[in-house]
């Protein structure tokens, strides 16, 4: 499958996702955010993780209103699959694809280790490495019961780790199709990486 | 030119960490503190041709990203 993946100034897992693509036998191409793209061009776009503008004015916010987000957005309304990862899950919730916002770690420390995470529609446990700083999904109480009544929760951290409300780690659109989590699956999946659950984790 | 300061603040209902912590930091050192809460302060400058309707631009750049709706509120000074 063709895949863009995304680069802002301060996108630091692009190369990591576009091997993570490489090796699962998709198509990966590079996209820059200054520049619109052709919807047709792509079958699924990432949005990788990192430190897209310096995390300036909130985590994403930057970011999410440059031009190359206004292709993912219309690529998105075509029901192609978009994930967001780390940043990239911030950088969607600000350019209002998924519900939310990424806040700073009720600790104030940046997390940099593994977390187990629960889907809670089928209980499924899988173990992905974290590295954020801005990590604490937060939703006010009546979008927080939107979230969970539209099958829109994907994770849950095991162990609450950051103070995500209702430890939630992934959500998705109400469509289902944009995705976004602040786990790594890409720095997950040969052996040597410590653990496989980042394999055929997406599309 | 006329220059204006957006004031960003995080929500009551929202746990802000940095205020959090900068309030255990003036307790411990025994300031006699209720409250603290951390946010920004953005000056922006506007053009002088436009001077009839700043308050709408101002708004208007604000509400397309200066601030998030969900988690702070803002009030703009020098209007």
């Amino acid at each position: 499958m063709k895949v863009g993946v995304i680069q802002f100034p301060g996108t630091n897992c692009d190369r990591d996702v576009f091997q993570w693509l490489t090796d699962q036998d998709h198509n990966p191409e590079f996209l820059w955010h200054q520049d619109l793209f052709d919807i047709h061009s792509v079958e699924a776009c990432v949005v990788p993780g990192g430190f897209s503008f310096g995390d300036y004015l909130r985590s994403g916010a930057l970011a999410s209103r440059s031009p190359v987000m206004k292709s993912v957005k219309e690529l998105a309304s075509f029901g192609k699959p978009v994930l967001g990862i780390c940043n990239g899950f911030q950088i969607l919730c600000e350019a209002g694809l998924l519900p939310g916002v990424l806040l700073q770690n009720e600790k104030s420390l940046f997390i940099d280790s593994w977390a187990r995470l629960k889907s809670p529609k089928n209980q499924k446990v899988i173990q992905l490495p974290v590295a954020h700083g801005d990590g604490r999904f937060w939703a006010s109480n009546d979008e927080l019961k939107k979230i969970w009544d539209q099958d829109q929760v994907l994770w849950c951290y095991e162990e609450n780790i950051n103070g995500s409300v209702d430890q939630i780690a992934g959500v998705q659109s109400k469509s289902g199709n944009v995705k976004g989590l602040m786990p790594h699956p890409e720095r997950a999946y040969l052996d040597w990486m410590g653990g496989t659950d980042g394999w055929k984790f997406w599309l | 030119m006329k220059t204006y300061f957006v004031r960003i603040l995080p929500r009551a209902e929202v746990l802000d960490v940095q205020g959090r912590a900068v309030y255990q930091m003036l307790k411990n050192h025994q300031h006699p503190v209720e409250k603290v809460r951390v946010g920004k302060l953005i000056e922006v400058s506007l053009n002088d041709s436009v001077s009839a309707n700043n308050q709408e631009i101002l708004k208007k750049i604000i509400q397309e990203g200066l601030y998030n709706p969900l988690v702070e509120t803002f009030e703009i000074e020098g209007l």
